[in-house]
């Protein structure tokens, strides 16, 4: 079954592909005839909107699982967190016992929305997707409305921020900025590494619109504290992205000054106060995620993949977006202070790519790729003011005079090649597209329905590291340790807890789990073959009952025990 | 012997490395690029060509030097299969292919073996790509007589191979690689398309691309074979920015040279995709060069505001306003062009193979075969080996298994089996030349071979050559009295 509950086990994929990418330009191109009759810039909007839908339904129907879950850790993991949280536990910690989270907030997001049952998170999960993608487009035209900052109006008496120039916007950076040979390159797809496998830190592109709107707006004391606020609420979201914007503010600020604007001082005080109130807030949050995390450990994997030409990797891939967002930074500029906050934005976002160089040396070039997509996109929505721009000086010798209806709809039919759904081809692209077409198998979904029906929220698991991840991740229980987690500061006491559980001692093991809360073990034959134990033995030690065996007893298969605190 | 492309300009395998080197030659490619956009915008347009051509040089260059052994050599069945017939030829000679008694494919090749040696008639594809792109841009540079010539030039360089064609599957450079020969011929019809243009007869032009396009589907069913809805999409949105600005420089110029080829083209690739004969990568790539002719003249013609005046800010840093709409079109194509984002490694499975040099043991074992075995001599060999006993080795084999099936491979099979059983019959010996057999440990199990040395109990059988990776080669002993009928 498909996340749409439809039994796609016969599907041809590779025509079904085909098909998708052969009817999408005939489809495009009529509603942009559509689009072209009705005169209506929201017209464009929703076919930006349906066409990342397309890329997404096109990539989602043959999935007989989750994408990604099972080829990617980054999903399983993500999922982990945001099961422990649907169960009823709270935002603040991870699935291991006593591990504080660093990004609670689309935990929160996806918890609310599943009314707190995992099974329907499960379900429910996949749109997500979908829906930070399209909201993504929706967030950039609403969020760029004329409004923020002082009117303005481009030259030739056409409004700034019209509804087709923030059209445009939306469709450069949802669909545009991703580039055709980009599935070579180190850092993938960015369409499909940001929506499809990471939607909880797209919520975070859906809401830095927001957040820079919120500062053009800044009038006094209360614009300031209110855009902190926002601010630190897309810290809650994903750190990195906070991060980023905060650098663009200070760009932004810079350049004033080297511009020697008049109200440098002003975008000074503003720039300050914000990120000031942000840091004041997340000041908590940020001591944990120093000390709880390792932040600043290096090593070769933090250095700049030998393989890839850095500055190139981000703009010279889509030279043709460079030099339009190049020009797109200059109009927005000298536009008003919105469009000079997402100038600073894009200079910011560069500055910080650039930065990497550095930190490649010091071994400390983390989050490469997000830092990749978040700079394409600020390429990608530049890049749109400087076409839209550009098409209004030329409009008049393609003799479209000032009608923004046909140049916009000009300028769409040019990128339709250039789009995702044009090109994409998930079978060849997508690094986790073949791994998820297959559903997953019995031995990890049955184990994670026990403990569902059996009361996954009291549960704390101990043993397999691998098996309880996927337990955290299907079921929602809470572990001791999960593979690919961050290592908990206690995590060495933790593990030769499950391994004393497994062995039978050292010590009480059963008196030590049960201080840690710990309720179940969980076990597969890697694990039993770690500690040369057999199923057996296991079965008869006190203080363990078993209460589920899911698999072939020959092969592969996940045993789980319930901890017997009174037997031990 | 190195029979890898990077040993003719004396670099050792490995080098340059298409892991650690590639960054710094991108950065260093696209330098060249951004130069030739300065000298357009500086008036030098020769000098921005012979940039331009560089750049296209190096691009492809970089992959041709960092490939370990001749492109889809021991790798790709058909590559494979030609190599061995080319080594063959060059270095046993005779009229047979690399499987004794079939007939050998080589045809010119085996010729060209014969006169610069099978190694660099070997390595020649491979190494043809560098010469292919700029000669185009030259053909176009110095053949076509327009006033935009040399822009067509750079701008080729910059559009023969685009990112869409490439998922495509019918691009040009990554193509080429596989088609030594119709690379040649397709430059060859280039620049007789553009000298019936230039001739300025009237008609000429069209009669020529007619020909052209006629000669191409003389040559039958070409691959790849794209579907009706992809060749449709390869000759339009494919062509992104190439179809708007080529069909609006084409609408004012009416060059038809240009128009010619563009015709040509969609008629190679749509024959092809309704089931007739046609060649989707030449007739893409001739339909490319016509609408990069009409770009260039559409980009030539632009005029921006201020362009005329001598005087003007961009005039006193060198720049003529009037080339910055062609120098910025430069930079951005040449910098975020395919070529410049050509990663054969990612794209190409028989290219990152082909990365891999052939295994030392293997080549010195085949140095030895080549220089102690009678070119005659034809050798028995697993699967395994058999390529390699023919591309490396120069020697033909009895059978040439997931190579050529020959037409009297039942009888090969009688033959090998009775090699095995120890008592060959001689007629079929000599029929096939065979003299040797190459044994590495595990193979021909289904004969009672555990080891090589198993062979030497069936009698019958001289060692001639043993290496400590376990590779044996046998010479068949000539029974008693059966000298003559062996030879």
């Amino acid at each position: 079954m498909n996340a749409f509950g439809v039994d796609v086990r016969g599907l041809d994929v590779a025509a079904f592909l085909a098909h998708a990418r052969a009817v999408y330009p005939m489809v495009a191109l009529l509603w942009l005839a559509l689009v072209l009759r009705w005169r209506r810039a929201g017209a464009l909007l929703g076919g930006v909107v349906l066409a990342n839908a397309w890329v997404w339904l096109e990539t989602d129907w043959p999935l007989q699982r989750l994408y990604a879950l099972g080829p990617s850790s980054d999903r399983v993991n993500n999922l982990a967190l945001c099961q422990v949280v649907a169960v009823g536990h709270s935002p603040l910690h991870t699935p291991q016992v006593g591990q504080m989270h660093f990004e609670p907030f689309w935990a929160v997001v996806t918890a609310v929305a599943a009314a707190g049952d995992p099974e329907r998170l499960l379900r429910l999960y996949p749109f997500f997707s979908l829906v930070m993608a399209c909201g993504f487009a929706v967030s950039l035209f609403f969020a760029l409305r004329p409004g923020a900052g002082a009117p303005s109006s481009v030259p030739g008496d056409e409004p700034a921020w019209s509804g087709w120039e923030r059209a445009l916007v939306a469709l450069f950076a949802t669909l545009l900025f991703s580039a055709t040979l980009d599935y070579a390159g180190p850092y993938r797809v960015p369409w499909a590494m940001s929506f499809l496998l990471k939607p909880n830190h797209a919520l975070g592109l859906v809401l830095f619109p927001w957040v820079l709107r919120a500062f053009a707006a800044i009038r006094g004391w209360r614009g300031r504290l209110g855009a902190g606020l926002l601010l630190h609420v897309l810290g809650w979201v994903f750190v990195i992205h906070m991060g980023e914007v905060c650098v663009g503010l200070v760009s932004y600020a810079l350049v004033s000054t080297l511009a020697r604007r008049a109200h440098a001082r002003r975008d000074w005080l503003d720039v300050v106060s914000v990120i000031g109130i942000n840091l004041l807030v997340v000041s908590p949050y940020l001591v944990m995620l120093f000390h709880g995390y390792a932040v600043f450990q290096g090593g070769p994997r933090m250095e700049i993949p030998p393989a890839s030409p850095h500055l190139l990797e981000a703009a010279g891939r889509v030279a043709g977006l460079s030099a339009l967002a190049a020009w797109g930074i200059v109009v927005a500029w000298r536009r008003d202070r919105l469009g000079r906050v997402w100038a600073g934005q894009a200079l910011g976002a560069l500055a910080v790519w650039i930065a990497y160089y550095p930190l490649s040396v010091l071994q400390q070039a983390k989050e490469r790729d997000d830092t990749c997509y978040w700079l394409r996109i600020h390429l990608a929505v530049c890049a749109a003011i400087g076409t839209w721009d550009l098409a209004r000086r030329w409009a008049p010798r393609l003799g479209m005079g000032g009608e923004r209806a046909r140049r916009a709809v000009l300028i769409a039919a040019l990128a339709l090649p250039f789009s995702l759904p044009y090109w994409w081809d998930p079978s060849r692209m997508d690094l986790y597209f073949a791994g998820s077409l297959e559903p997953l198998p019995a031995v990890v979904t049955e184990p994670a329905a026990y403990l569902r029906a059996h009361g996954a929220r009291e549960a704390v698991l101990a043993g397999d590291i691998t098996a309880a991840r996927w337990m955290a991740a299907l079921a929602g229980a809470r572990v001791l340790v999960a593979r690919d987690f961050a290592l908990p500061a206690d995590a060495l006491a933790k593990l030769q807890l499950s391994d004393a559980l497994v062995r039978g001692g050292p010590g009480d093991p059963a008196a030590e789990a049960a201080r840690l809360g710990v309720t179940h073990l969980v076990v597969t034959p890697e694990s039993l073959a770690e500690a040369g134990v057999s199923l057996g033995a296991l079965e008869a030690r006190p203080y363990l009952r078993r209460v589920h065996f899911s698999g072939d007893p020959g092969g592969t298969w996940v045993a789980l025990f319930a901890l017997d605190r009174r037997r031990s | 012997m190195s029979l890898h492309p990077g040993a003719l300009l004396g670099l050792p395998a490995g080098v340059p490395n298409a892991t650690w080197d590639v960054a710094w030659w991108r950065d260093l490619v696209v330098l060249v690029g951004l130069a030739s956009a300065w000298c357009e915008a500086r008036g030098r347009r020769s000098a921005a060509l012979g940039l331009a051509v560089a750049f296209g040089a190096l691009a492809v260059g970089f992959w041709v030097a960092a490939l370990g052994r001749p492109y889809g050599a021991l790798v790709d069945p058909a590559t494979t299969r030609w190599a061995a017939d080319v080594a063959v030829a060059g270095w046993a000679d005779g009229p047979d292919g690399f499987v004794a008694g079939e007939p050998s494919r080589a045809g010119a090749w085996g010729v060209l073996a014969r006169r610069i040696g099978p190694a660099r008639a070997l390595v020649l594809p491979s190494v043809l790509p560098v010469f292919v792109v700029p000669a185009g841009a030259l053909v176009l540079g110095l053949v076509w007589g327009r006033r935009e010539a040399s822009l067509g030039g750079i701008l080729w360089v910059a559009g023969a191979t685009g990112a869409l064609d490439i998922v495509r599957g019918v691009a040009f450079v990554p193509g080429l690689w596989a088609r030594p020969g119709p690379s040649l011929l397709w430059i060859a019809s280039l620049g007789m398309v553009l000298a019936a243009g230039r001739a300025r007869v009237r008609g000429l032009a069209p009669v020529a691309a007619a020909a052209v396009a006629l000669g191409w589907l003389a040559l039958g069913r070409r691959w790849p074979a794209l579907g009706i809805a992809d060749a449709l999409f390869a000759l339009t949105l494919d062509q992104t920015v190439w179809l708007v600005a080529g069909v609006a420089g084409l609408r004012r110029s009416r060059d038809p040279a240009a128009l010619a080829l563009v015709a040509a083209g969609a008629l190679l690739t749509l024959s092809r995709a309704l089931g007739g004969p046609g060649d989707p990568w030449a007739g893409c790539a001739f339909l490319r060069v016509g609408l990069v002719m009409g770009a260039a003249g559409w980009l030539d013609g632009i005029t921006m505001d201020g362009s005329q005046d001598p005087s003007g800010r961009w005039a006193r840093g060198g720049i003529l306003p009037a080339r910055l709409p062609s120098a910025i079109a430069i930079a951005v194509l040449l910098a975020g062009g395919g070529l410049a984002w050509w990663d054969p490694p990612h794209l190409d499975p028989v290219a990152k193979a082909s990365l891999e040099p052939f295994p030392e043991a293997l080549v010195e074992t085949m140095d030895w075969v080549r220089a102690h075995t009678p070119p005659e001599a034809s050798i028995l060999a697993h699967e395994d080996y058999a390529a390699a006993v023919a591309v490396l080795g120069g020697r033909r084999v009895l059978r040439g298994p997931g190579l050529v099936r020959a037409a009297d491979e039942e009888r090969r099979l009688r033959l090998e089996r009775a090699v095995f059983a120890g008592h060959p019959p001689l007629p079929l010996l000599a029929r096939y030349g065979l003299r040797y057999v190459l044994l590495a440990p595990g193979e021909f199990r289904e004969y009672g071979l555990e080891q090589p040395e198993d062979l030497e109990r069936s009698g019958g059988v001289r060692l001639a050559y043993a290496n400590p990776k376990g590779i044996r080669l046998y010479e068949l002993a000539a029974p008693a009295g059966g000298a003559e009928a062996f030879k």
